[in-house]
């Protein structure tokens, strides 16, 4: 339990502070930080690397943004398996439903509680 | 006859023959401001970014409007305003004037609008058009913010090296009689692109559009750094200010550093979130309205004014990496 605690914050910190280096070294912007984790998340998921190293790290894996690309590739490739071509397109945003849902919904309790615009 | 006396001086620096006198001022500043080294020195405050506006434009707009409004209160007979501010098409000041009978003359010169508008203002008074006019300029942080970087609520991260737009400047009235510091002259800047890209560095950008003025003026009038007590810069900030003085010691200018002033450096105090120091539109006449002409100028003393602007937009960066930088130099003095 400690183990892997420990293990799912130094990997998940790592992730972090390659993204805090992309921003401040290579002088890019946040959008494009994540993007580029999203992308390096499915390729990585796209060649059955992400599962392990989901096993490895626990939540030092899912929690970082690199987690929605896999979640966006897994489900699609998933229901790709059942339902041939068009599956990709039902599977795309099935597992990943959850996080989308919930920055909507709480995108809305924030707007309507405070000033969603200045 | 008598012969005409020479305005234009060398290349691109003007000599004023008639006294242009800065009589009378008026500054006003926001809360982080307010809690700043200048605290004394400043007419009026805002407590916080809206001032009761609905947006942060339209504080900006009521910041321009409370700021001109004792001055044109005082002389209505006053017709040119020049000025420039931050956002497109330099809405907030012609919101403010709307049915006003005052004509805005807006400059697009970031934040060397200041040295531009009290250089026309001077020039107009030279060559007799006007017998006077007003010039200043106004900033507000969270409407700048959006315009060019992102909305404060996006939250993006500054390195050490960025600056924050000053809230607030202030209003001038230039005429040929009374008592203040007079403007005896002025150097032109040209737009300068050494490469820079960082709109987080402006600093670095803007110092070498302030070293070629300078060394026009230099050149024009024939003097060195020695001749003046102060050379007060706009918003170069303590990144931008290092390299300027750089710049001078290699061209083997002796300057000392105590003589070298950054408004940018001057508005806050150490413990303040403000990174490498201030800067906008409205920096360098906050500060000169304030503090500059009630402590540095009280005394005989003869100064380089010059502000510094950056004229990139959020657009023009996406499509062409580099930011132009200019600069605008008055020569200011007080007997």
């Amino acid at each position: 339990m400690v183990i892997s605690v420990f293990v799912a914050f130094v990997v998940g910190g790592l992730i972090c502070t390659i993204g805090q280096l992309i921003i401040d070294v290579f002088k890019q912007t946040p959008a494009f930080m994540l993007s580029l984790f999203v992308v390096i998340g499915s390729v990585l998921d796209g060649i059955g690397l992400y599962e392990p190293f989901i096993d490895f790290a626990g939540a030092g894996a899912t929690v970082p943004i690199t987690s929605f690309g896999n979640g966006l590739v897994h489900g699609a490739l998933k229901e790709a398996e059942q339902s041939g071509l068009i599956g990709v397109v039902i599977g795309m945003f099935q597992l990943t439903s959850a996080g989308i849902t919930s920055a909507i919904v709480f995108g809305v309790i924030g707007a309507l509680l405070f000033k969603p615009r200045s | 006859m008598k012969e005409a006396l020479q305005v234009r001086v060398g290349q691109v620096s003007y000599q004023f023959h008639t006294p242009i006198i800065i009589n009378e001022y008026h500054t006003i500043a926001g809360p982080l401001e307010k809690n700043g080294a200048l605290t004394a020195y400043i007419d009026t405050f805002i407590d916080d970014l809206y001032d009761g506006e609905k947006t942060y434009e339209n504080c900006y707009k009521k910041l321009i409007c409370d700021g001109i409004s004792p001055l044109l209160k005082k002389h209505p007979d006053v017709q040119l305003l020049f000025t420039g501010d931050l956002l497109n098409q330099s809405t907030p000041t012609h919101l403010a004037l709307t049915n006003r009978a005052l004509t805005p003359i807006t400059f697009d010169h970031a934040c060397a609008n200041f040295g531009l508008s009290l250089l026309y203002g001077a020039l107009s008074i030279e060559s007799q058009q006007q017998a006077a006019v007003f010039a200043g300029t106004m900033s507000h942080f969270a409407a700048v913010e959006k315009q060019f970087r992102f909305p404060n609520e996006y939250g993006q991260q500054k390195p050490p090296s960025s600056q924050t737009t000053v809230t607030g400047g202030g209003f001038c009235l230039l005429s040929s009689n009374g008592t203040g510091p007079h403007i005896t002259g002025g150097t032109l800047g040209a737009v300068i692109d050494e490469g820079f890209s960082d709109p987080y560095n402006m600093g670095e950008a803007m110092a070498p559009a302030c070293f070629h003025t300078l060394l026009a003026h230099f050149k024009d009038f024939n003097t060195t750094p020695k001749d003046y007590d102060y050379i007060i810069t706009g918003d170069l900030g303590s990144v931008g200010q290092n390299i300027l003085y750089d710049l001078l010691r290699e061209e083997n200018y002796r300057v000392n550093r105590n003589q070298l002033i950054d408004a940018g450096c001057e508005i806050y105090n150490k413990n303040q979130p403000i990174f490498s120091g201030g800067s906008g539109a409205g920096c360098l006449s906050l500060f000169l309205l304030s503090k500059g002409l009630k402590v540095y100028f009280k005394k005989p003393t003869r100064a380089l004014v010059v502000a510094t602007g950056a004229l990139h937009s959020p657009l023009s960066l996406l499509q062409t990496p580099h930011i132009p930088t200019i600069a605008h130099l008055i020569v200011l003095e007080s007997k």
